[in-house]
């Protein structure tokens, strides 16, 4: 049979054909599944379609248990197009388990004749006879179909009352068709059934060709009574009277070779045979199928000791597949083919052309004699510089594929699964066109059917549950895919039981893993990330499905090996959400250069949120210490710092600038040294306190849903890397995820965000505690003397007439100002002792930015802010002047909703001010911020102008 | 000079550290070259030197002397690095192996030829160096060649001062 495989590359094509058919054909059965019994033609008919190019290219190669087996789906499935069959469950199993042995014998095309399908072709076989569900008692029915199939095609007489030229078989035969002979009588074939000859014809002429016939080109009207036509059709011998509407008797099938023998042998002398099929290379199959014995027979007897290992495994239903794939993958992973498209292909070749171009150019201009024209050299590099990184990019983009691939598997699963699990059970899937690369995609798919199987099993509750709960039978997961940040982000959702944790701490708990007031400390976050314990699992009983707590453990550590980091939220009963995050490509990433002392790093700068720079005079303020960890107060926020020279354990060193050597650094911490001894730090050279080598360079980095800040000497530059892999005896250093070539050749270490993080004990949980302290007190402060909640909450709730948010604020206990909400774009804390005073105007610094701060009492006739003990203000940004100015407010008192309040315009004259009212007891001045901040001459934009419109009160 | 090997030769090329000498069967030498910048791997094995860049590929330079248990190398004009072949330069691929390493060695000696016969089991210990890192020794003019087996080079036997190494 193998003989027959003449050219290797037209089998590589078949099986990508193939794999492709197949794994559209499974999404189409379930929605065939999904709409019976009301089915939509289309997808019937894609389906059938598929079946049938698969078969036709089999039988043409000569794998005849594929053959087979899509020829048996076929027949099934030409039942369901003519609405004999509604696909019913019990039916579309059989086809996608069909499915999945098509799958693996493809996969593994040299041995797909060992694949067992003996179980399974007499149920399909069954339903093409009958539309009840197959059953081990109507078993006894396939076998006498099929002898009847075989009876059809026994007798090969190769006669023909009219001549047919062997080139015209020969041809017929290439194109991988079978021949038949058709006998047809006028008279109750087609007479009886109000047909004429060329409706016949048109019939045979659209499912093959006829290559002979005794009707002549005279007698269309009126033919012989015994019509006898051979034809040639791709279409097998059952299928046939039903596709022709002819008698069973009328249709003989006859062997190409045979035939051409006769004809060749010139006298067309009767050769009888025996019963035998018709075509020779059916032969092995055929004997290899005794259809009454289901026992688990090797389809050879003489099968290589490799059938002995396939049988068992592709006996065994969905795992067969995976299991049978995986020799085949490890035999050659390098003729693994992608698809690229052409248009993309197009591009690469102009960039190959303009390449060379470019080296022409190269050439003529860098001759022996050295360099001519010295511009026309800058022009050249430039555009080699421009074609490679174009040549990068879309190389790169050749490797990208639609996460499509890995998401298409998982209505199958999900829906075998549920049907296992006696749950009811909806995929959706948003963002299948999200793209991403070969390698990640592929490593992606056990760690998301794991997760997959997880939300199945132990998310989703069965429908008992959810009914007493009150909620939908069905159960939906949501598999979301988007770009954020040059990174893909994967949520999978589910909207099951969620996650217990306190049965997670209990068994934690027994295991040993912690003791109680251990978990009793833990935050949320951190009892949900229990789940990744080796060894947990909340499932009451371990199931076939899952349970057995070695999961989340495996998928986490996968996807951090890609580079990825995995995210877990959960609401118990509501649902769980797990989110992934994942570089988009590995081979070549941006980076940020930096360096420590001599040494250089590349940091990966995806996990890179902002640069932040500490001047060496503000260290003292801005760095505080919390526990043994250094702190970095950003915008509110607390953020952990690590110093990448002592993770890596680097001894300090300093430039010394006068001898440019490097030098050992005797000051433990930069920020220690305002404490130092006032003597020593006399003895210190000045151009060591407060040079900007000095200075705190922090990459602040993001790991999952945590910050921190990564203190380098001085960062260097931002560069393309590519990222080579650690050596074997350097792999265990988790600070490092691979090393490159930077662009002078020297070797750097890529730096491993996450690993980073591990080394230095990081402890974000602590750094959340003591921000939460700090909230409450400042919580606290603020809400001495108002009456915030109620206030504003009464009024919110009252009704639908006009409604103004307003916020108020007063820099001396006896007057206050207001603002409406929709004119303020932020509300920031400053501190006092921050402010700068150019000429009699004061600036703060914020973002890198110098802003005016606008004091009211400079504009307006009020009274300048009381003294005050503390060191914070607030600074309210405006919307007009695109957040370029502020207006200094000593404390905010609240945020009210006023519904159709009069504002007495009469009051106050200025025209910095619209009016005021009496709100909560106070006489309030409602502020106009852009008169406001015209009269501090900051500068508008004409849009400013033409949105103040909207402010008006 | 290799045509001119008999089936029973072998050639060594000889190199000193510290006061031993030791010798490579040239057949698992891929080059030699000297003063490559090295880049410095924190958190690694103290044996491990650092990297370098041999024509875009990344080679891990071990430090022969630390290995043997006597300080760290003192660079000098005369030491090299000899970097050895790993299994994809046998296989022909240009990028397939990671694992590439070059020992750095104090001062490269001559090449010589050695008859099969000449070469004799290494002792279990020579001079202070363990013997498991030596396959066989030869008596030179100069002194006794000790021939390194660089498969037992790269997986030391014993654990090393990090831990988990290898």
């Amino acid at each position: 049979m193998m003989a027959l495989i003449e050219d290797d590359s037209l089998v590589q094509e078949f099986i990508t054909e193939s794999q492709e058919h197949l794994s559209a054909i499974e999404p189409d059965l379930l929605a065939m599944e999904g709409q019976a019994p009301e089915v939509d033609q289309d997808i019937v008919n894609r389906i059938f379609r598929a079946i049938h190019s698969i078969k036709g290219a089999a039988g043409f190669f000569g794998f005849e248990k594929l053959k087979q087996l899509s020829h048996a789906m076929e027949s099934v499935l030409m039942r369901v197009r003519d609405k004999q069959l509604v696909p019913e469950a019990y039916m579309v199993e059989p086809l996608l388990l069909g499915v999945d042995k098509l799958r693996c014998m493809v996969e593994d095309i040299a041995n797909s004749e060992l694949v067992d399908c003996e179980a399974l072709i007499p149920v399909l076989t069954h339903y093409t006879q009958h539309n009840t569900p197959y059953s081990a008692a109507g078993n006894a029915q396939s076998p006498a179909t099929e002898d009847n199939a075989k009876a059809n095609v026994a007798e090969e007489d190769f006669t023909l009352p009219f001549g047919v030229e062997p080139e015209v078989i020969t041809r017929a035969k290439a194109q991988g068709n079978y021949l038949f002979k058709l006998q047809v009588s006028a008279a109750t074939d087609l007479h009886d059934h109000n047909r004429s000859y060329a409706d016949l014809e048109k019939t045979l002429k659209s499912l093959g060709k006829v290559l002979g016939s005794n009707v002549g080109a005279d007698e269309q009207e009126a033919p012989p009574e015994a019509i006898v036509l051979l034809f040639a059709t791709v279409l097998e011998a059952d299928l046939l009277p039903a596709a022709l509407e002819l008698p069973e008797e009328g249709i003989v099938q006859w062997n190409a070779d045979k035939l051409l023998e006769s004809l060749n042998a010139a006298t067309a002398k009767p050769t009888k045979k025996g019963s035998k099929k018709a075509t020779a290379k059916a032969a092995p199959a055929e004997e290899a199928t005794p259809p009454s014995t289901p026992a688990p027979e090797a389809p050879c007897a003489t099968a290589e000791a490799p059938a002995q290992a396939v049988q068992p495994v592709a006996v065994a239903k969905p795992p067969a597949a995976p299991a049978a794939k995986a020799p085949a993958a490890a035999a050659n992973p390098e003729n693994d083919t992608i698809r690229v498209r052409v248009d993309l292909l197009n591009k690469l070749m102009d960039f190959a052309g303009e390449l060379v171009l470019s080296r022409n150019q190269l050439t003529r201009v860098v001759s022996p004699e050295g360099i001519e024209d010295k511009e026309t050299l800058t022009r050249v590099v430039q555009s080699i510089d421009m074609v490679t990184s174009a040549l990068q990019e879309h190389i790169m983009q050749t490797r990208m594929q639609p996460i499509e691939a890995v998401f298409r598997r998982f209505p199958r699963v999900v829906r075998d699964l549920a049907s296992q699990l006696g749950k009811k059970i909806d995929i959706k899937m948003e963002g299948q066109e999200v793209e991403l690369d070969k390698s990640i995609l592929e490593s992606l798919a056990d760690p998301l059917t794991h997760m997959i199987r997880n939300c199945c099993d132990h998310g989703i509750e069965t429908i008992e549950e959810r009914r007493a709960a009150g909620r939908p039978e069905h159960g939906t997961i949501l598999m979301h895919a988007y770009h954020e940040g040059g990174q893909m982000n994967l949520d999978i959702k589910d909207d099951g039981r969620g996650i217990d944790v306190e049965k997670v701490g209990n068994k934690a708990v027994r295991l040993g893993l912690m003791t109680q007031p251990e978990f009793e400390a833990m935050s949320h976050q951190e009892r949900l990330n229990l789940i990744f314990h080796p060894g947990l699992s909340t499932a009451e009983k371990v199931s076939d499905v899952s349970g057995r707590g070695v999961g989340m453990d495996v998928v986490r550590s996968n996807i951090v090996k890609l580079g990825g980091t995995i995210h877990l939220d959960s609401t118990l009963g509501k649902g769980t959400t797990v989110r992934l995050q994942l570089p988009l490509t590995l081979a070549i990433i941006p980076s940020l250069v930096v360096r420590v002392g001599p040494h250089r790093f590349a940091i990966p700068q995806v996990n890179l949120l902002e640069l932040v720079r500490v001047r060496a005079s503000e260290i003292h303020q801005k760095i505080e210490h919390c526990g043994k960890a250094s702190v970095l107060r950003l915008r509110g926020r607390l953020l952990p710092l690590v110093k990448l020279g002592e993770v890596l354990q680097l001894e300090p060193t300093y430039k010394n600038p006068t001898t440019g050597q490097w030098e050992p650094e005797k000051r433990q911490q930069l920020e220690d040294q305002r404490y130092a001894d006032p003597v020593q730090v006399e003895q210190i050279p000045p151009v060591q306190r407060k040079a900007p080598q000095s200075d705190y360079n922090i990459l602040v980095l993001r790991i999952a849903n945590n910050q921190y800040g990564l203190v380098v000497d001085e960062v260097l530059d931002t560069e393309e890397i590519v990222v080579k892999p650690l050596a074997k005896n350097l792999k265990h250093i988790k600070a490092f995820s691979g090393t490159t070539i930077m662009g002078d050749g020297q070797v750097a270490m890529i730096c491993d965000v996450n690993g980073l993080a591990a080394l230095s004990h990081l402890n974000f949980s602590d750094i959340e505690a003591e921000e939460s302290r700090r909230r409450d007190r400042e919580a606290k402060r603020s809400e001495q003397g108002t009456l915030s909640v109620s206030s504003s909450a009464a009024s919110g709730s009252e009704g639908t007439k006009r409604k103004q948010a307003i916020i108020i604020f007063s820099n001396h206990e006896e007057e206050r100002f207001a603002l409406p909400l929709n004119d303020v774009l932020r509300l920031e804390k400053i501190k006092l002792s921050e402010l700068e005073l150019v000429g009699n105007r004061e600036f703060i610094t914020y973002r890198g930015e110098s802003m005016p701060l606008i004091r009211l009492e400079d504009y307006l006739a009020v009274r300048p802010s009381s003294a005050q003990e503390t060191d914070e203000a607030f600074m309210i940004v405006p919307t007009f002047g695109s957040g370029k100015a502020g207006i200094y407010a000593q404390r905010i008192v609240d945020t009210v909703e006023l519904e159709d309040y009069h504002l007495d315009e009469h009051l106050v004259g200025d025209q910095q001010v619209n009016g005021s009212a009496v709100v909560q007891g106070h006489m309030t001045l409602f502020l106009n911020a852009q008169a406001l901040l015209q009269s501090a001459g900051v500068w508008l934009d004409a849009e400013d102008l033409l949105a103040a419109g909207s402010g008006a009160y | 000079m290799m045509s001119s090997l008999t089936s029973t030769q072998r050639q060594f090329i000889t190199f000193w550290v510290d006061e031993y000498l030791l010798g490579l069967d040239i057949l698992d030498i891929r080059e030699i070259n000297s003063h490559m910048s090295t880049t410095f791997v924190p958190l690694a094995p103290p044996a491990v030197r650092g990297l370098i860049n041999l024509r875009g590929q990344i080679v891990t330079i071990m430090d022969l002397r630390f290995l043997f248990g006597l300080g760290h190398t003192t660079l000098t004009e005369e030491t090299q690095n000899i970097v050895l072949k790993s299994l994809a330069d046998e296989n022909g691929h240009g990028d397939g192996g990671n694992d590439r390493v070059g020992l750095l060695v104090d001062r490269i000696g001559d090449i010589i030829t050695v008859e099969e016969n000449d070469l004799e089991p290494p002792p279990a210990n020579i001079g202070e160096l363990d013997g498991y890192y030596f396959s066989q020794v030869v008596k030179l003019p100069q002194g006794v060649a000790s021939i390194l087996n660089p498969s037992h080079l790269l997986e030391p036997q014993q654990e090393q001062p990090t831990g988990k190494a290898a």
